[in-house]
């Protein structure tokens, strides 16, 4: 096959979204030359505006590719669909027109106006356009699906964005000089959180969980915090904080377990790169994320953890969720009820897991756990399984069936109220909202339940 | 003495929450716009216990009683401004915040009202002064007003770009709307970036940051004469990202700090005037008779209920080079 993966040529402002390009065109190289497939890497800048999306949108007509893949969560590549749609108009008809592959980000929903152009600008076209969607864990291909009209077999896939295993993978001798200099002793469970610092993660309910956990059942534990604080509030509802905001709420939750915080109990760690993270996964006994940000559609920091070794406490909440299934001995999921403002994840349940998740370090252990998580989430694994997926795909060819009622609400919701699209006329979540979400929080069905 | 219940506790939030719904008590009008609009990003509002504002936002002196304390953000020019408005706190039980370079332009009747401030480094988590040193990259935030004096701006940053091996310029071409604000003489603003730095150099925008390790990169806000503004959120903005500064001092143990960030806050102290200020001092109130002096009696009249941007006017332009002069003097008093 001859594969274009379009890319834009700088990273991404979103952190996560670096790592998860950067990864996923790792594994694309690894598929194409095990499979000698040609790729060739197709980069734009920025923006993407009409213009380049024209140029790039000609090249790719010229070059004939059989698939063309879009990995980056921004821009939206409708500008690009357009403009491809419209260069090669009559000649669509029949062959020529490559298999279209996205992979898609948490920010789906956000960008549904977007994806409405793409369904018009295919409506108008009137051809059948090969055209799949690639989610990164379950609950985010059944929000996904639950926005697409119901035309035969047509469903997203699933492939987890992949995790580089030559980073993250479980190094004593990391763990030994690392909980050395952090001052933990053998003894004592270090219970770690990375990612984002914001409102929607859920921070504030790690500390109280950990207070809970450390005052009754385990003195000897501590709790590191690493990442950025931001003052994303939440959107969706327009709330809007102000820069800052976070910190004055993280300040007042430490005030509250003053205690823990003067015996170094709970500490920040700042903002670690890659190798400093993967040292901190070693040197930690849980790592524990209570996460119910709305575009959280899959948790680099869970999946890099796991690839450590390091057993999970987590929400049962979007991209989370499916870590069980990879791992189902390595994660404790965590029920989240929906809330007005906010999803709550249950905090006894919270204490609970990360009681049930206490073992004595052993390092065979760890090492066996990373690999289990390496095998399902690897630069390596991912590209066996984009191997199973255009195994499969490239011979079905199976047509876009558009967006359904539902998605069109979604949209005109946005198109309202850009600022809280969700906001119900009481201030909190709206019903469609709950609904929409609904897989979100509710536990995923194993393959066994009807 | 400065307490700590100024800042914390049930009180103290629920004031800094009614403090940041300014929709509520204090509406932007079209003053506000023209130079909040003017300052950005710098102006850009933030969440503080502190409770930053600019003065030029008061409608209502005695309105600011609903709090205990304020911030005031102003550089020189606003400031002179604000103690042109009000010479005396008549009314007004609300404790004043100035940056500690400005105590030199408050008025006697004021001293009692006010505590000074400057921006600090938190030493837990900042690396020591000795490992700034090493950082290779420099971002120069290049403040380029009219009348900045080029020397200051090439006294201020020159050593550190001596210092480092990547110099970043992230420049903002700060412009009022309008036509008496039309200047196309802006060469010389461009001149400047050319005659302090050389082809080493690369200009960048705000969303190029994300490509520079943070760590291995310090900052400096070119702004030495602090005409405009002493608070900028464009540095908060760097340091809360876990940026340094060399510009920026570093906490003591014994300084009375309120956090903004793990990585900073804003370090209190009582009103006092350091000697290195006692010039400015005497050249304010005792040579120019500093707030009622003739200088500066023509100062236009503010009118609120004006909605045309373009018709509103806060300071005279001699108030404006009264300050930039002022901030020259201030910058090289700090030797």
């Amino acid at each position: 096959m001859k594969i274009a993966l379009i890319k834009k040529r700088d990273s991404s402002f979103w952190r996560s979204c670096q790592s998860i390009t950067e990864n996923l065109l790792k594994s694309y190289e690894r598929f194409c030359a095990e499979n000698k497939h040609q790729l060739e890497i197709l980069s734009f800048k920025s923006g993407a505006n009409t213009l380049e999306s024209f140029d790039l949108a000609k090249k790719v007509s010229r070059e004939q590719f059989d698939l063309v893949v879009w990995l980056d969560h921004y821009p939206h590549p409708a500008p690009f669909i357009k403009a491809f749609l419209n260069e090669n108009g009559e000649n669509s008809k029949g062959s020529g027109i490559p298999h279209f592959v996205f992979h898609l980000f948490g920010d789906f929903v956000l960008q549904a106006p977007l994806w409405l152009e793409v369904q018009c600008a295919l409506d108008q076209n009137k051809e059948n356009i090969p055209f799949s969607f690639i989610c990164a864990s379950e609950k985010q291909k059944l929000l996904v699906d639950s926005l697409l009209k119901d035309k035969g077999n047509y469903q997203s896939d699933v492939i987890p964005f992949p995790v580089d295993e030559n980073i993250f993978n479980f190094k004593e001798e990391a763990r030994l000089r690392l909980r050395k200099e952090l001052e933990l002793s053998e003894g004592e469970t270090a219970i770690i959180y990375t990612g984002r610092l914001s409102h929607q993660k859920n921070i504030v309910d790690i500390i109280y969980g950990f207070s809970q956990y450390q005052k009754s059942f385990n003195p000897k534990a501590k709790l590191f915090f690493s990442g950025p604080m931001d003052d994303l509030g939440v959107p969706y509802l327009g709330k809007e904080a102000l820069d800052g905001t976070f910190f004055f709420h993280w300040e007042e939750a430490l005030a509250e377990h003053e205690n823990l915080v003067k015996e170094k109990r709970i500490r920040y760690l700042g903002n670690l790169n890659h190798q400093e993270l993967s040292e901190l996964y070693c040197a930690g006994d849980v790592f524990a994320s209570l996460s119910c940000h709305n575009d959280e559609d899959y948790g680099m920091s869970p999946a890099e953890a796991l690839c450590c070794g390091l057993p999970c406490v987590l929400s049962d909440w979007g991209g989370y969720s499916s870590f069980k299934t990879y791992c189902p001995d390595e994660v404790k999921l965590i029920p989240v009820g929906p809330g007005e403002t906010r999803h709550e994840p249950n905090r006894t349940a919270f204490v609970k897991g990360l009681v049930a998740t206490e073992n004595s370090h052993k390092s065979e252990a760890r090492i066996s756990h990373g690999l289990k998580g390496q095998e399902a989430l690897s630069i390596e694994a991912v590209s066996k399984k984009l191997y199973s997926f255009y195994e499969s795909h490239h011979k079905k060819n199976v047509s876009f069936p558009g967006f359904n009622e539902g998605f069109f609400k979604l949209c005109a919701l946005f198109e309202n109220n850009p600022k809280a699209p969700f906001r119900s006329p009481t201030g909190g979540f709206s019903l469609y909202y709950k609904e929409l979400y609904r897989c979100y929080w509710s536990p995923l069905k194993s393959k066994g339940d009807s | 003495m400065i307490k700590n219940s100024l800042f914390y506790g049930q009180m103290a939030n629920e004031e800094t929450n009614l403090f940041n719904r300014r929709a509520n008590w204090n509406v932007e009008d079209a003053l506000d716009e023209k130079y909040l609009e003017f300052l950005a990003p710098h102006s850009r509002s933030y969440f503080s216990r502190m409770r930053p504002l600019f003065s030029f936002e008061i409608k209502n002196l005695n309105g600011l009683n609903s709090f205990s304390h304020v911030l005031f953000r102003d550089g020189l020019v606003f400031l002179l401004r604000f103690f042109i408005r009000y010479p005396t706190p008549s009314g007004l039980k609300t404790k004043v915040m100035i940056q500690k370079d400005m105590a030199f332009v408050v008025p006697q009747a004021w001293r009692d009202h006010c505590y000074l401030y400057d921006t600090v480094l938190l030493s837990d988590i900042n690396k020591n002064d000795d490992e700034l040193k090493n950082e290779t990259n420099l971002v120069v935030v290049l403040n380029l007003h009219e009348n900045q004096e080029q020397e200051c701006l090439k006294s201020l940053v020159a050593p550190e770009v001596e210092k480092r091996q990547n110099i970043y310029l992230l420049p903002y071409f700060n412009q009022m709307r309008g036509e008496d604000y039309l200047n196309y003489d802006r060469a010389e603003n461009l001149m400047s970036l050319k005659e302090l730095f050389s082809e080493k150099v690369t200009v960048i925008n705000a969303s190029d940051l994300s490509q520079l390790d943070g760590k291995d990169s310090v900052f400096i806000n070119a702004n030495p004469q602090q005409v405009f503004q002493s608070d900028s959120n464009v540095v908060h903005s760097f340091l809360r990202s876990g940026w340094k500064s060399p510009l920026i001092p570093r906490a003591k143990d014994s300084d009375f700090v309120v956090p903004l960030s793990p990585y900073h806050g804003m370090r209190l102290t009582q009103y006092e005037l350091g000697t290195k200020l006692k010039d400015l001092e005497t050249r304010l109130f005792k040579e120019l008779n500093f707030p009622k002096g003739e200088l500066f009696k023509s100062e236009p009249v503010v009118n609120r209920d004006l909605e045309d941007y373009f018709k509103v006017f806060y300071y005279s332009d001699d108030l404006l080079e009264l300050a930039f002069q002022l901030g020259k003097r201030l910058f090289e008093s700090k030797g």
